[in-house]
């Protein structure tokens, strides 16, 4: 009779380490779900920002100006404003990445770089703290450097023609 | 006394084959998720965008309005090429427009250390098509 539970104890004991060892493995393999997961956010968070900067990527013009919520009126019209001071989209832009973006859930930061002389500058349009798990997109603009006059950049040593980086950084609050 | 042995040595077989099965499915489930984990990372880490963009640029760059009464092409060829090797040297990748206006043709060059671009485009193609 005590052999009998001996034998039983040791074939659930057998039983039991082999189905430890089992789950272990299962466990371990399903914890690489979480960093998958957060990759697929991720991925649809930069297609968003990418998408967004190319529908306000407008070259057309309405007469002689470009429109206002479009990347290159936000540009030609930072204007009576110091550059990494208090330089701000205008309304129209702002209402336009507002339905874009923030409707949608996003928060996001705009900053603009461009090059001067043999080096790059940078300032920042919307000045928010990004999360951790933020993305970046860029668009480059060219634009002719009178269509910069009397824009906040007209004093600065620019090329002719001037590329500017538009960079999107867009992340769930 | 043999009954029962040979009762137990079946537990144990069952048991062996029941993890073996559950191993297998987990390893792979773990192989399904790593191949779908890269595959996103190998999506979101891929340059289309920056070589889409160097197109765009390219079509407004070379658009014929600009280029027809632009005095300077060549330095307006070069100021284009410059600024936009500087700004992407910013991300540890080699982007560039060439404009070769005696040939009617646009050189857009892109290269990470994953991808390596380039392009040679017509002028007739390329040029102010995004504008449109």
């Amino acid at each position: 009779m005590n052999k009998k539970a001996q034998t039983f104890t040791l074939e659930g004991v057998a039983s039991a380490l082999i189905l430890l060892v089992a789950l272990y493995t299962l466990y371990q393999s399903s914890l690489v779900i979480s960093p998958m997961w957060n990759e697929a956010v991720n991925m649809q968070m930069k297609m968003i920002a990418q998408d967004t900067l190319k529908i306000l990527d407008n070259p057309k013009k309405e007469g002689e100006e470009y429109y206002l919520d479009s990347l290159q009126g936000m540009i030609t019209n930072l204007r009576n404003c110091q550059l990494g001071v208090d330089c701000k989209p205008n309304d129209k832009f702002m209402e336009a990445l507002e339905i874009l973006l923030s409707s949608r859930g996003f928060d996001y930061r705009l900053e603009l770089h461009w090059v001067e002389g043999d080096r790059i500058n940078s300032t920042v349009l919307i000045d928010k703290k990004p999360s951790p798990n933020a993305v970046a997109a860029s668009r480059y603009i060219l634009l002719m450097k009178n269509e910069i006059l009397g824009s906040s950049f007209s004093g600065l040593q620019l090329y002719d023609p001037v590329i500017f980086e538009v960079r999107l950084i867009v992340w769930r609050p | 006394m043999a009954t029962m042995n040979e009762k137990g040595q079946m537990m144990i077989l069952f048991t062996l084959f029941i993890a073996t099965v559950i191993i297998s499915v987990s390893v792979l489930h773990a192989q399904n998720i790593l191949a779908g984990m890269e595959t996103s990372r190998t999506m979101i880490l891929s340059p289309k965008n920056e070589i889409y963009n160097l197109r765009d640029l390219a079509s407004i760059a070379c658009d014929t309005k600009i280029m027809d009464n632009y005095l300077y092409k060549l330095q307006y060829s070069q100021n284009v090429s410059n600024q936009i090797k500087l700004l992407y040297s910013q991300k540890g990748v080699y982007g560039d427009i060439i404009i070769v206006e005696s040939e009617k043709k646009l050189i857009v060059n892109f290269f990470s250390s994953d991808v390596e671009y380039s392009e040679k485009l017509n002028f007739n193609d390329i040029c102010g098509v995004y504008a449109k």
